[in-house]
């Protein structure tokens, strides 16, 4: 028997409430609200100056090329269901997840939450990729490149979702590759083990660098395209769009490519293989701070908005959690439900439109 | 302020804040923007402590403020999730399961839900206010409460649909 809708949300509202812990009450309440009171009094002052500063500002971030955005366009789902259902055509999607077969490492199909809602799909294969190794989701959710599994013949090709036609990179062979924010550029490893970029129409390699990767799937372009984050031996290094280092960064390496790097490009979230940290990087000083995993995280995956995404749980019951930059405030974002199968990664578009979620 | 005043206010704030927060993040959704939320509230209420003073009129006034401002704040959602204080609990398998994801698509149906519609429903039945309490609250009339909350339960039963099962009750 189905119980009626205001029993059932008085139940969710006492459980809600329940889980809340609230932080000590802060002190000196009476004096911030006094000053809060002079400072009101004062506004008609300052406001002539604001307003001329405001609009000083408006001009500025007018012609800033790189567009300032922290917000995911939309909702991915609270539980992502793994699908037998394969298709070449799942249009924009939202969400990729790629769970392990046990003793399988390559051919697993990935599985894509489409943008238009329903459940999620497996993305079919092709005759040019039958059995892929690497596959990443573009930044817009529009494609996927994914690399053949085979160590002989990696070969490349895009997948655009939205109508199923294939891109065969056919003179490129490489591992690990990823498409640029803007689908124009993909960066992969060459089978001499260094670092290219070519054109992702046409396959033409633009340039290669005698730095040697290291750990797939981590090679991560910055939002606005023009800088490579590459984790190599001896050291990881970012890279601007001609291929010239503009930073070292030691034994490092990204968290899960193109998402460590923050949604506005500020800021880099990095895995310490020494110390076994993690850290976010300013890109602009090279200064470092440790960032906390929650309870139960197997890894960090990336930045979601302004806030961390942690892989949280066991085979069974893996979920997506949020954090802070200090890793504080746990909070649920969405469970996987994968069977026993465990979870080896999560990525999710990152569209650049930058509409934020609102409310109301 | 004086001092018995001050000594007043800082009681309550030390005796009713934990109530208030848990309320504040019913409506808002986020644990730090219901502690700001409570703390605004706080400070505009001591700037008018004189006429407040009795202690059951003053936190009814310092939660008028919160509701009103809440529902008047312009704030974007910083990232659209369901927030816990702690980590929630591991999937359950079998009935128990499917009735805590039940519940979780109840409280993000709940979250989806605009402002005044939300805190509509947290003061009806959380707080357990008639219509005519919660219309003072929020300086509305009666009318707009029933038909905000009537739009706002039509929403989630849409949403949530067909769930199973009240608490404790069997699956379908």
């Amino acid at each position: 028997m189905t119980a009626p809708m205001e029993d059932r949300l008085r139940v969710v509202l006492r459980e809600m409430a329940d889980e809340v812990r609230p932080s000590p009450p802060p002190a000196g309440l009476e004096q911030r609200a006094a000053v809060a009171e002079r400072r009101r009094l004062a506004l008609p002052a300052v406001a002539v100056v604001a307003a001329f500063a405001v609009a000083v500002g408006a001009v500025a971030l007018l012609r800033d090329p790189r567009r300032e955005f922290n917000e995911p366009a939309e909702r991915p789902p609270k539980i992502f269901k793994l699908s037998e259902t394969a298709t070449s055509t799942p249009g924009r999607s939202l969400v990729a997840v790629l769970a392990s077969t046990p003793g399988a490492v390559g051919g697993r199909a990935l599985q894509l939450q489409p943008a238009l809602g329903g459940p999620a799909v497996a993305l079919a294969t092709s005759d040019w990729v039958a059995t892929a190794y690497s596959q990443q989701l573009s930044w817009d959710g529009t494609r996927v490149i994914r690399q053949f599994d085979s160590e002989a013949d990696p070969r490349l090709e895009i997948v655009n979702l939205e109508d199923g036609r294939t891109n065969r990179l056919r003179g490129l062979r490489g591992t690990c590759p990823q498409l640029s924010p803007d689908n124009r550029r993909v960066a992969f490893t060459d089978t001499n083990d260094r670092l290219a970029v070519a054109d992702a129409r046409t396959g033409r390699v633009l340039w290669r660098r005698g730095h040697t990767v290291g750990s797939c799937n981590m090679l991560g372009w910055s939002p606005d395209g023009r800088l490579l984050m590459a984790p190599g031996d001896p050291e990881a290094r970012v890279l601007d769009d001609r291929g010239r280092v503009v930073d070292r960064l030691g034994q490092k390496e990204g968290v899960n490519a193109g998402m460590s790097w923050s949604p506005n490009g500020h800021s880099l979230l990095l895995y310490d293989g020494v110390s076994g940290r993690y850290l976010i990087r300013d890109v602009t000083s090279g200064s470092e701070r440790v960032t906390q995993p929650p309870a139960g995280a197997l890894k960090a995956l990336g930045w979601a908005g302004s806030r961390i995404v942690w892989l949280v749980g066991e085979p069974g019951d893996q979920r997506l959690v949020t954090t802070n930059e200090a890793g504080d405030g746990p909070r649920l974002w969405m469970r996987i439900d994968a069977g026993d199968r465990p979870v080896d990664t999560v990525q999710w578009s990152r569209d650049l439109s930058g509409r934020p979620v609102g409310e109301d | 302020m004086k001092a018995r005043e001050d000594e007043a206010f800082r009681g309550l704030v030390a005796a009713r804040w934990g109530a208030l927060v848990r309320t504040a993040y019913l409506i808002t959704g986020d644990k730090q923007t219901a502690e700001d939320l409570v703390q605004t509230a706080l400070e505009k209420t001591v700037r008018h402590w004189a006429s407040v003073r009795r202690s059951d009129a003053a936190e009814a006034y310092v939660r008028r403020i919160m509701y009103r401002e809440h529902i008047s704040r312009w704030r974007r959602l910083r990232l659209v999730e369901l927030p816990t204080a702690t980590l929630p609990e591991p999937r359950r398998a079998g009935a128990a399961a499917d009735q805590v994801e039940d519940r979780m698509v109840l409280r993000d149906a709940l979250m989806q839900l605009g402002r005044r519609q939300r805190t509509v429903l947290v003061l009806r039945y959380f707080e357990d206010m008639t219509e005519q309490q919660v219309a003072d609250a929020l300086g509305i009339g009666v009318g707009t409460v029933k038909s905000t909350a009537h739009r706002a339960l039509a929403h989630l039963r849409d949403v949530c649909g067909d769930l199973v099962s009240a608490p404790g009750g069997e699956p379908r």
